[in-house]
């Protein structure tokens, strides 16, 4: 009977369900500069804070109700942290602020270079992997990091004229630098479990 | 009636006021708390108020306030031992119910 | 009564200030229960494994079954392994929330008729085990495990234990949290958080203390083993990473002798009765702890009732257990390698787990991290004792305060797609909790249901990864193919248990499932279980339930009136009114003395607070926000 009970009142709790305000913008959840370039150290102290203020393990002894928003809060901000500490996420997020969505499933890249170039680097990838060549491996890794970097660089760049110019122009380049990411880092991953695989 | 104390606890209070450098004695009370009424109060007392009656034993001052008095008349301070726990236990004639730990009472 | 100690002027303690709680170490082989112990003052804290009544730290995890049930557990329980095999349950922690096709070495278990059957639905049930007392889930044999720790530390406690913290291998799926969550229900304990045991282990060690660092945890156990790397600053404890295996263990090390023994004298297990066979397995595992010391020791069989003696030297022995320990090193590998560091990189090793005291491991360890590990706090103690000190911190009793574990999902959860691909929602080394959802669509025009297959590993293929559950969406409105547009939410709580919703986002049809099905007990199983393991007269059943109940309210209660205290002025007249005049309503209730009303009173004040816990949070977010000290917001 009691156990019945507890399941009808659960559900009543469920059905009007009050959230808090989840602040969206994860530079401002996180007081840092809303740029591309974040100092990582402040970024790791804060997420400490807000996270001793507001996971669920802070709230064991507190009005149930609090303990189940902690949980929704402590995921976010969970959210927020990996999403500043990725440089693909944080790119897009920044983009995702000033309203722009990129649909991974329709963009494409029309910078026939670098399409060239990432085939080159599969081709190289998947021979060396075939033949074993841990060093062959590494220097492609090597090179992917460093243009990785530069498309970062580049995106950084880019960003901070977003507002001043709200060129259609503007925005496709910005959305490209991040589906190059997006290349560069799943290219990275990769190369990096064939490495560790040989290592074994 | 009174509150009385054993040797051993009047030897071990020594002791601490000892180490503790400074104090005339121990303050023993109740107060109002706790999830069946009443707590001890066992605190060193640096200076007595003109209420508190002061009994002596074994060369050391207990003082207690007449409110307390009522609800621990008659109780008897031991010191004991368990584990490695230690400290005093108070031997309550007045107590009609106590918690769960012992750390509050209702007379 | 209580041992008093003598305060500063104005300064006796409250009473109640420390809360009785423990925390318990639920081991394959052996399990322990600790508890911190405080002086009053509030400054010493001592955490301390509580023996039993002889003196002994370890209860065995065995639990013997007669006709009316469990009637020994423990140490008793195993003297009686060897005349009663077949009633004697051990080692059934590897069992927990699984099914029969995962476990590969069945032998040592009697597993009921019932779940061998070919029948799917069965063939995904739980396993369960014959006894004479019937057929038994290991959900139930660790409950018995459980409530004979409890009644431990009730009895040296001297008082109600307000709650405890129980540890489960990192490497436990969603399966396995939620057996253990169960059985904790079962025996009657309030669970306040699972935790890992790495991570119990580094608490155990005081390292929470020590400057940036990053820590290595290798524990090898009875019949788990896992890695996790730890990050260590201001007293936040963060799982970088997490790794293991949950069936590989000390037990596969007395196996691997057993197997070898049973090779130089030319027999198969089969050979052996299921005594013969146990009293094998336990001369093996003396002989494995003996080789710490020695260099050779003997062993003595018998099979189909001929005798044999072996000698079985430590090289020897280190060659036949050299793969399972090569199988730890290259997981320990890996995990490094997902947290993108290498080994130069850790400042501590800790060895956790009996097993580690084998002199190869010690070796293997040292050699991989080029230093020597941390073995200072008794290996078989050091994951109870950091349950323990975790279990004060939470339930509010210790000065430690600032300790915090942040963790992170061992496993990836997704669901099934098209082509019998799993598409991940929540990665592996995900912090918890966690909340993604991901969208979906239909695949076919008028389609008015979707199904949902839950599933958790790190293949591509739905056959290679483990069904949590399956649910479906219905009600769909016919659309063309791709129209409907159903989101799927994930939610990991702390204890790393996941539940899971889905809404079609045009029309708000909403399914919401806590991940329980596949290979665990719905709700209903559980509460007969409940219902039977309650040995005395309805009266008494009543009495407990209402005791809780009144609990409950009371704790309700305090909870809100500290929060009135701080935030009353957050609410309007008309809010406060009604909170107010709830506490005073449910306060009458609670002498009435009827469970249905006070839970009926609690429901009430529960939802009438509901906006005010949302207004506090959103208060301490603004002022997270503001950048005002924030160690005043939650105190």
């Amino acid at each position: 009977m009691r156990r019945k009970l507890h399941r009808l009142i659960n559900r009543t709790i469920e059905s009007k369900t009050h959230t808090v305000k989840l602040e969206k913008n994860f530079f401002k959840l996180f007081e840092l500069p809303q740029q591309f370039d974040t100092d990582s150290v402040a970024m790791k102290r804060r997420f400490r804070v807000l996270q001793r203020n507001f996971h669920p393990d802070r709230y064991i002894g507190k009005p149930p109700q609090e303990h189940r928003l902690a949980v929704q809060l402590s995921a976010h901000i969970n959210t927020a942290f990996a999403t500043l500490s990725d440089p693909v996420k944080r790119a897009e997020h920044l983009l995702n602020l000033q309203g722009i969505e990129i649909d991974h499933q329709q963009s494409t890249i029309k910078d026939n270079v670098f399409l060239l170039k990432q085939m080159e680097f599969r081709e190289t990838l998947e021979q060396a992997a075939f033949e074993k060549d841990r060093l062959a491996l590494s220097n492609i890794l090597t090179e992917v990091s460093d243009d990785f970097k530069v498309c970062q660089i580049e995106f950084a760049k880019k960003i901070v004229n977003l507002n001043s110019t709200e060129s259609q122009s503007l925005t496709d380049s910005l959305c490209n630098e991040v589906s190059k990411m997006y290349f560069y880092q799943s290219l990275s991953n990769e190369l990096n479990t064939n490495i560790r695989l040989l290592s074994q | 009636m009174a509150i009385t104390m054993t040797e051993q606890a009047a030897n071990h209070v020594k002791r601490q006021l000892d180490q503790r450098g400074k104090g005339v004695g121990i303050r023993v009370g109740v107060k109002t708390t706790g999830c069946s009424g009443m707590a001890y109060v066992l605190e060193f007392v640096d200076e007595t108020v003109s209420d508190d009656i002061v009994y002596e034993y074994h060369g050391v001052q207990l003082v207690v306030d007449p409110k307390s008095l009522v609800y621990i008349d008659g109780t008897e301070m031991d010191f004991v031992k368990e584990g490695l726990n230690e400290g005093f236990e108070f031997k309550n004639p007045n107590i009609a119910g106590e918690c769960g730990c012992g750390e509050s009472f209702t007379v | 009564m209580a041992i008093l100690k003598i305060s500063e002027p104005g300064q006796s303690p409250l009473p109640h200030q420390f809360k009785k709680v423990i925390g318990i170490d639920l081991g394959t082989t052996n399990s322990l229960v600790a508890a911190v112990s405080h002086d009053g003052s509030g400054e010493g804290e001592f955490p301390a494994v509580l023996n039993d009544l002889e003196g002994r730290a370890m209860l065995p995890s065995v639990v013997h079954y007669g006709i009316d049930g469990a009637d020994c557990v423990g140490h008793e329980a195993m003297a009686l392994a060897a005349q009663d095999p077949f009633n004697t349950l051990a080692s059934f922690k590897r069992l927990m929330g699984r099914g029969i096709d995962d476990i590969d070495d069945l032998q040592q278990f009697n597993v009921a008729n019932d779940t061998v059957s070919t029948d799917q639905k069965k063939s995904t049930a739980m396993i369960r085990l014959a006894t004479v007392a019937g057929d038994i889930t290991p959900l139930e044999a660790s409950a018995e495990i459980l409530k004979s720790l409890f009644n431990r530390a009730q009895a040296r406690l001297g008082g109600p234990i307000e709650g405890a913290v129980i540890t489960v291998p990192a490497y436990f799926d969603d399966a396995q949290r939620q057996a253990t969550k169960d059985a904790a229900s079962l025996a009657g304990l309030k669970l306040l958080r699972l935790i890992n045991e790495p991570t119990a282990a580094a608490v155990a060690y005081g390292l929470d203390k020590a400057d940036d660092r990053l820590v290595v945890i290798y524990d090898l156990g009875g019949g788990t083993f896992d890695v996790s790397i730890l990050q260590l600053s201001d007293g936040v404890f963060e799982v970088l990473a997490t790794s293991g295996n949950s069936s590989l263990g000390g037990d596969d090390f007395d196996l691997a002798i057993v197997q070898w023994a049973l090779t130089q004298v030319g027999c198969v297990a089969d050979d052996l009765s299921p005594s013969e066979y146990r009293r094998l397995l336990a001369s093996a595992r003396a002989v494995k702890q003996q080789l710490t010391e020695s260099e050779a020791k003997s062993i003595d069989f018998t099979c189909a009732n001929e005798r044999h003696q072996l000698n079985l030297s430590r090289d020897q022995f280190n060659a036949l257990i050299t793969p399972l320990v090569n199988t730890t090193v290259e997981v320990c590998r890996s995990s490094l390698h997902d947290a993108g560091l290498t080994p130069a990189e850790i400042a501590d090793v800790v060895l956790v787990g009996g097993s580690t005291r084998v002199p190869l491991v010690q070796e293997r360890v040292a050699e991989l991290f080029q230093q020597k590990p941390k073995v200072d706090v008794d290996p078989d103690k050091v994951v109870a004792l950091g349950a323990a000190i975790q279990a004060d911190v939470l339930i509010g009793n210790s000065s430690n305060a600032d300790l915090l574990l942040l963790d992170v999902t061992p496993l990836s959860l997704g669901i099934e797609t098209m082509g019998g691909l799993v598409e991940k929602i929540i990665h592996r080394n995900t912090s918890i909790p966690s909340s993604r959802g991901q969208e979906f669509t239909t695949y076919k025009d008028g389609q008015t249901a979707l199904a949902i297959h839950v599933l958790q590993g790190e293949r591509d293929l739905v056959a290679d990864c483990r069904s949590l559950a399956r649910f479906e969406l219905r009600g769909i409105p016919p659309m063309v193919a791709g129209a409907a547009r159903i989101e799927v939410t994930f939610k990991v709580d702390a204890d790393g248990l996941l539940e899971v919703s889905a809404q079609e986002i045009i029309t708000g049809i909403t399914a919401n499932i806590q991940v329980k099905p596949s290979y665990g007990l719905a709700d209903n199983e559980i509460a007969e279980m409940l219902k039977a393991s309650y040995s005395y007269a309805e009266q008494d059943r009543d009495a407990r339930m209402l005791a809780e109940q009144k609990v409950e309210a009371i704790g309700l209660i305090d909870a809100v009136k500290a929060a009135l205290l701080v935030d009353a002025d957050l609410l309007d007249e008309q809010q406060l009114g009604d909170i107010r005049q709830s506490i005073e309503t449910l306060l009458l209730d609670i002498d009435t003395n009827n469970t249905l009303i006070i839970s009926q009173s609690v429901a009430i004040l529960g939802r009438e607070t509901e906006s005010f816990a949302a207004l506090r949070m959103d208060q301490s977010i603004r002022t997270a926000l503001q950048g005002k000290n924030l160690d005043d917001v939650v105190e």
